[in-house]
């Protein structure tokens, strides 16, 4: 069960195999469809006192976790690309100054992306900058409520061509209300031009408690219909397909090689530590079992409390992380590594989930071969289904056992 | 007890009237429960029951009683259902009893049940004690009420008691006429033991549990009974009285209503309506037990794992010792495997069947759609009854057709007539008579097939008429009638268990209605399955499931796994709970909303 704790929880060393997440909860202003945690207009004042709060963050897990080697880091938000040049660089220069990871992004948002910005990021090491572009139409950008716009969009592109020595990933949203199908593909055809090594291609989601969500509720907007958004999902993979990007994850693409490292790690369930307000961890306990913990969102608390400890935790039982497995994995067009199973879980899938795998099989919505079980395109589509299926055969199980990571 | 200090009187009412309330207050007088484990509508101890607000079982209860002359009485009050698929329970505590408290909500007047169950107990001679209650509601109308006693129902209104079940005002000066009005039993206590089985019920415990009113004789423990019908004999191990719980006693003596147990091992020995009597000394002859219980609406229950069917079984026996409107016999399906074909008194029966079989026995089941019982006349001149779609025959071999008939009998304010009449006319319903009962109040007669009555036509009126209507109905005959069998096919192949018989003209709205409401129903869990409506093959209406989910394809990362995965322990899927047909499976929930499809 999650708890607030007063003192920090106690973590096993785990010096190398690890990742690092850096949440930057800031927003020009805040999108209208957007409810991951980030606030809107915050003064230089609450940057510095987060980003100082994040760097004091990220020593303390490196100690309690006896930390030496990172793989992949991700600074995210939010809009990283907000924080003034100095903050940015002081949190990056921390980072890269203990550590060389393989891959290492920041996001960034068309309307303040800066050549200080990209400066700052090519001198501290990291190798890779996401670009929340989500689409070419100013219409829909404004009725989406993103601060930036079309122009933005080019200027920011033009900028990181000329720039950026790095790799680029572009964000792009698809089935906005009233976005044709034409419309879509045209939004991709202008991310493709650019070149970039991966692509993010998301749904808009109606989240409940945001504005969009209100609007459609009360029929000022009508939504897509099911049909339209499949025809869009399929007119947009195999435009994708086409030109040279693998649909490695329901909604990303990569050009081979390409694929974003750090979130792999997030598929697979491997360790990783979150830094900053609400931003989550799943590391080892010092008793053995996978801890989650998720930082507080309130900045205050947050800037003012050691940070270890503004957390809440939750050890993963061994049923919560095979459904998690599942969960992230079967995301993953060549899904989970049978060894990774058997390393973590002492049983195939097959065994692990009665006799639901099984019957899945026989519906042809997942496959195993000797290496790996994944979803078939059919059955990636109908995830939640079978993930609720699963997560009754699992609740009915009493002997699991998990060796994590 | 002495049959002079018995009284066993009956509370019925239309719905909602305030039976189970007043009950209550019979029940706190007589301090059978500690305060502190009092809840309201006591009686009503099924969690269904309480679930939804309304009483499904009759509930005897032993209420002791000091009077005003001094003496000690024993008052055993029966708690009856008022909704009309439960008539049967109240039929029954009507000839276990000799008085009647008729309660009348003062709000709402006179209503269908009132009447229906008035003609019963007057029926059955029994004394019958006006009860006017909710006199604590600002909206209360008692003398318009007391006018509706006298003219609706021709009874002495200065004879009604004014109370408020809730707030216990006017419940003393209604036991006290009570004791006086209502005639003590007038058995022969020295007569061989002849006692009637009202109810019984399986307790897992104790076994089997029979509830029983004795006429003549007495029922001690240790005593060798025999059941009437089947010569079965057993051992009473226990006697004793209803006092919320089962509380034993040396013995039942005439006029006295109570229980027994008796190590009984068959559970079919037990038949409500049976007379039981002493094995060495048998009474000359039976008592008249009960109407026998006429079903109205068929359905056929089918294990959701064939696997269980025993379990199914064992649990038809125990809830049928409990619920003794409930009939049924072996049925099978290709799609379904083996099960059974049960008769009910109306959906609202058929539900609560369904969710005590879940509950009480812990079966996962679904029931196939609903149907009357239609007469087909076939070309060789052979008359078949038929209930079960399964078994309608080939078109060509089918002369014609009869379907049951009723005849409603609504009570509604004048100005829903309007719309009532609009109701009926979509129902196919013919008018017979129309009558003012007062300035207010109509009384309306209509010939409505039974079909139309038991798809959702109670919850329209109620609707229509903000709750004021209300109706019963008696059932006429049969009378000709179009009739079509609607497959249902999904994936394209037709499943057995979702067929109904349909009225030729309802036909289109029905299978549009089903295929929409299936396609709610069914998990997205391939990337296409037509749902259709067939008649002979021709497709009439058809609906596309999609897989496509847009949840899958919103974003996913670390900061959200834990959120993700509680939604899904939350939703988890309930083991059993599906039902593969064909090669798609088929929530129970899909088979439940084909009960509830109509044309909308
Ligand atoms: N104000 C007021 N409400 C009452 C009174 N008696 C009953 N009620 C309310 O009326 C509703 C129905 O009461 P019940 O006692 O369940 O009615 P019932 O006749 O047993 O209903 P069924 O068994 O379903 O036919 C409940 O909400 C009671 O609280 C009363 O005297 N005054
Ligand atoms: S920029 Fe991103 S994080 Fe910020 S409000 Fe918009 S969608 Fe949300
Ligand atoms: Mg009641």
């Amino acid at each position: 069960m999650a708890m607030k704790t007063d003192s920090s929880p106690s973590l096993q060393p785990h010096p190398h195999d690890n990742a690092l997440y850096v949440h930057v909860p800031f927003c020009r202003r805040k999108c209208r469809y957007c409810d991951f945690f980030s606030i809107a207009d915050a003064d230089r004042e609450t940057m510095q006192a987060v980003v100082r709060a994040e760097i004091d963050g990220i020593d303390r897990f490196a100690d309690a976790l006896a930390v030496a080697s990172i793989d992949t880091v991700y600074i995210g938000g939010g809009t990283p690309s907000l924080l003034p040049g100095d903050l940015l660089e002081r949190l990056l220069a921390r980072i890269g100054g203990a550590w060389r990871p393989v891959e290492w992004t920041v996001e960034a948002n068309p309307e303040s992306l800066s050549r200080d910005f990209i400066d700052v990021c090519a001198r501290t090491g990291v190798t890779r900058i996401s670009l929340g572009v989500q689409t070419f139409d100013d219409r829909l950008l404004r009725f989406l409520g993103r601060a930036g716009t079309a122009a933005h969009n080019r200027r920011a592109l033009d900028l990181l061509a000329a720039r950026w020595p790095g790799e680029l990933s572009l964000d792009l949203i698809v089935c906005i209300p009233t976005q044709t199908v034409a419309g879509a593909l045209r939004d991709l055809e202008g991310a493709v031009a650019r070149a970039p090594g991966h692509v993010s291609l998301y749904d808009l989601t109606l989240e409940e408690g945001t504005p969009l969500f209100a609007a459609v509720r009360s029929g000022e907007c009508a939504q897509p219909t099911t049909e339209s958004e499949i025809e869009v999902w399929r007119e947009t993979r195999s435009f994708l397909t086409a030109s040279g990007y693998r649909p490695y994850e329901v909604s990303n693409f990569a050009r081979p090689g390409k694929e974003c490292l750090h979130n792999l790690r997030y598929w697979r369930l491997d360790p990783y530590i979150g830094v900053g307000p609400g931003a989550a961890s799943t590391v080892p306990g010092a008793d053995g079992t996978a801890l989650r913990l998720e930082t507080t969102q309130d900045l205050r608390q947050y800037c003012a409390a050691d940070p270890l400890s503004a957390l809440s935790v939750e050890r993963l039982s061994a049923g919560a992380l095979l459904l998690e497995q599942l969960m992230m994995g079967l995301r993953l067009e060549d899904g989970i590594e049978r060894s990774r199973i058997a390393r973590r879980f002492g049983a195939p899938l097959e065994e692990l989930l009665g006799g639901a795998w099984d019957h899945w099989l026989a519906k042809g919505w997942v496959r195993a071969d000797e290496s790996a079980y994944a979803c078939t395109d059919e059955g990636r589509l109908c995830l939640n289904p079978l993930l609720r299926e699963a997560a009754g055969s699992i609740s009915g199980r009493s002997n699991l056992k998990v060796v994590w990571p | 007890m002495e049959q002079n200090d018995i009284r066993n009187f009956c509370i019925i009412a239309h719905i909602d009237h305030g039976k189970s309330t007043l009950a209550d207050r019979f029940i706190q007088r007589a301090h059978l429960v500690a305060d502190r484990d009092f809840h309201d509508q006591i009686l009503d101890s099924m969690d269904i029951e309480r679930e939804r607000g309304i009483t499904i079982k009759s509930q005897a209860v032993a209420i002791p009683h000091r009077a005003r002359d001094g003496r000690e009485y024993l008052l055993n009050l029966v708690d009856t259902p008022g909704h009309v698929d439960f008539a049967y329970e109240v039929s029954r505590a009507i000839s276990s009893t000799e008085g009647a408290l008729l309660v009348i909500d003062a709000t709402q007047g006179v209503e269908a049940q009132t009447l229906a169950n008035m003609y019963l107990a007057l029926e059955h001679n029994l004394e019958i004690i006006p009860v006017i209650n909710k006199i604590d509601m600002p909206s209360a109308d008692v003398p318009n009420v007391k006018k509706q006693i006298e003219h609706d129902l021709g009874m002495d209104p200065d004879g009604a008691f004014l109370i408020s079940a809730k707030l216990g005002t006017g419940i003393d000066e209604l036991m006290e006429a009570m004791v006086e009005r209502i005639p003590p039993p007038r058995g022969d206590a020295a007569a061989p033991l002849k006692a009637l089985i009202f109810d019984s019920h399986y307790d897992s415990y104790r076994g089997v549990v029979v509830h029983v009113r004795i006429f003549d004789g007495a029922m001690k423990r240790d005593q060798q009974i025999r059941f009437w019908s089947n010569g079965a004999v057993y051992q009473a191990e226990e006697v004793g009285i209803f006092r919320l719980r089962l509380s034993k006693t040396d013995a039942l003596s005439a006029g006295e209503v109570g229980y027994f147990i008796a190590g009984i091992k068959t559970v079919s020995d037990t038949r409500v309506g049976d007379t039981v009597t002493d094995h060495q000394r048998p009474c000359a002859e039976a008592l008249k037990g009960f109407r026998e219980v006429k079903p109205v609406v068929f359905s056929s229950i089918y294990p959701v794992d064939s696997n269980d069917y025993e379990e199914l079984v064992a649990g038809m026996e125990k809830l049928k010792l409990n619920d003794a409107s409930l009939v049924y016999e072996k049925d099978s399906s290709a799609a379904l495997g083996f099960g059974f074909r049960c008769g009910f008194l109306g959906l609202l029966h058929l539900e609560i069947v369904q969710e005590r079989l879940e509950r009480e026995y812990d079966l996962s089941i679904v029931f196939t759609a609903p149907s009357v019982r239609y007469r087909v006349f076939m070309q060789d001149g052979a008359e078949r009854l038929i209930d079960n779609p399964l078994e309608y025959p080939d078109t060509t071999l089918i002369e014609r057709a009869e379907e049951p008939y009723i005849k409603a009998g609504i009570i509604t304010p004048g100005e829903y007539l309007g719309s009532i009449m609009t109701l009926a006319l979509d129902k196919r319903g013919t008018q017979i008579s129309l009558t003012y009962l007062d300035e207010k109040r109509v009384e309306v007669f209509y010939e409505l097939p039974l079909a139309e009555v038991l798809f959702d036509f109670y919850d329209k009126l109620k609707s229509i008429s903000h709750g004021y209507a209300s109706f019963d109905y008696e059932l006429l005959g049969y009378r000709p009638t179009e009739l079509v069998k609607l497959d249902i096919l999904v994936n394209g192949k037709p499943v057995d268990a979702l067929s109904q018989l349909v009225f030729k003209g309802n036909a289109y709205a029905r299978a549009r209605s089903i295929c929409r409401k299936l396609s709610a129903e069914i998990p997205r869990h391939q990337f296409k399955i037509p749902i259709q409506g067939a008649i002979g093959g021709a497709i009439i209406a058809r609906e596309t499931i999609s897989a496509f989910r847009k949840d899958v394809t919103a974003k996913c990362y670390g900061g959200d796994i834990t959120r993700k995965r509680k939604l899904l322990e939350k939703q988890k899927a309930g083991k059993k709970r599906m039902k593969t047909v064909g090669n798609v499976e088929l929530p129970q929930t899909a088979f439940l909303s084909v009960l509830k499809a109509d044309e909308e």
